[in-house]
């Protein structure tokens, strides 16, 4: 297989600067051998190089270059960071809102990923989202990036239906689709200043059908939150969620945003269908599914 | 005047009673079965779990969020301030109740 002119394997440190300090912009793949969930991520790396032509993807195996490492905060493997050709530092105003990528053409998506990337200095792509993150790599990434108080945008590659086309195994990913229920939610990571009612909206609207909830639907925290994820499952509804005991300000200001002073609460298109009673009595009387979109 | 033993029973029996007239209404304290659980750790209230049911002409041509929605709105003090942490509702108007 011809090599890719816009793909280079890091040989060196000095390799490394020249490179991301010459090219506009630097996809970078951070990986090891070693690493049983690199292989993933190397594929989608790949998949991603023959969508972007003109953007640089670079693999560096970070145990052999661990200054080039170091320099960028590379805690875990894998990583992949989008390295902007250094200007004034912008803080980042709002994160890129989550992305169609499978309905826009090679133009429209190129100049999605430059949006999404120039939206900040630096852009992690992790399994899950800095609130919920969906592997234990991903997770110590996160932290790390808090940590350093590095504000950055991420992108959910698990949310991604077009680059997780590429990879057969995540078909059989336990959040899509088969019994398991779960669409990963897409957190925009909004900085403090962002308006909450702008926030919950767009919560709420996350999914079709979005559950705010107290823990997660593998591991609720609250029998009335695990009823509700039960009836779920046995109704076959697909179903984004919210840990509402992750998040103390969207705990206290959805109660009154929904009217609503308990959880759990299903939202529908966007509207607030009710808790768990409403729920089991809407499935008792039939009525449950024609308030769902079309599963 | 003594204050009542059971303040938020009162409350939800009065205030539910003043508002909805209804025709029946069931308030059962399940506090009890909720006293371990993590969310009622350091918690000293007694009265924090009720299940209401509840008929009332009142809910007429209403969804049932809507409906809760009510419920709520009339115990808005009671949740915020006196301890009461999770209701179980069920609210049907006089038809629905006699269907089933």
């Amino acid at each position: 297989m011809a090599s890719k002119t816009n793909v280079a394997t890091i040989l060196s440190d000095e390799q490394f600067k020249m490179l991301a300090g010459s090219a506009t912009i630097s996809v970078a793949n951070f990986y090891a051998d070693w690493a049983e969930q690199c292989k993933d991520m190397n594929e989608v790396f790949d998949e991603l190089s023959n969508k972007f032509p003109k953007l640089q993807f670079l693999k560096v195996e970070a145990e052999e270059y661990p200054d080039t490492s170091e320099d960028m905060e590379i805690a875990a493997v894998p990583t992949f960071l989008v390295i902007k050709q250094a200007e004034a530092y912008k803080p980042a105003d709002v994160a890129a809102p989550a992305a169609n990528f499978s309905e826009m053409t090679p133009e429209q998506l190129q100049a999605r990923l430059k949006a999404l990337i120039n939206s900040n200095k630096v852009m992690v792509f992790l399994k899950g989202t800095p609130q919920e993150p969906r592997c234990g790599f991903s997770r110590q990434v996160v932290d790390l990036l808090t940590e350093q108080r590095t504000t950055y945008g991420s992108f959910n590659i698990l949310a991604d239906e077009t680059v997780r086309a590429a990879l057969k195994e995540y078909s059989n990913w336990p959040t899509y689709p088969q019994r398991n229920d779960c669409i990963g939610d897409f957190q925009k990571l909004a900085p403090p200043e962002d308006d909450i009612n702008t926030r919950l909206k767009e919560l709420i609207n996350q999914s079709p059908v979005m559950l705010f909830m107290k823990g997660n639907p593998d591991g609720p925290r609250c029998g009335f939150s695990r009823q509700i994820v039960q009836l779920l499952r046995d109704q076959n509804v697909k179903f984004g969620y919210f840990d509402i005991l992750e998040d103390d300000e969207v705990r206290q200001t959805l109660k009154e945003f929904s009217n609503w002073p308990t959880y759990p609460q299903l939202y529908a298109n966007g509207e607030l269908l009710g808790g768990l009673d409403i729920v089991k009595e809407m499935i008792a009387s039939g009525d449950f599914a024609s308030c769902l979109p079309p599963q | 005047m003594s204050s009542p033993a059971r303040p938020v029973f009162e409350a939800i029996r009065d205030k539910l009673t003043s508002a909805l007239s209804p025709s029946t209404l069931e308030i059962i304290d399940n506090s009890h079965l909720h006293a371990s659980h993590a969310a009622m750790r350091g918690s000293t209230d007694k009265e924090t779990h009720f299940e209401v049911k509840i008929v009332s002409n009142a809910f007429q041509g209403k969804p049932l969020v809507q409906r809760h929605q009510m419920i709520y709105k009339l115990l808005d003090v009671e949740l915020k301030e006196k301890g009461l942490h999770a209701l179980q509702i069920q609210a049907k108007t006089d038809a629905e109740a006699n269907k089933s």
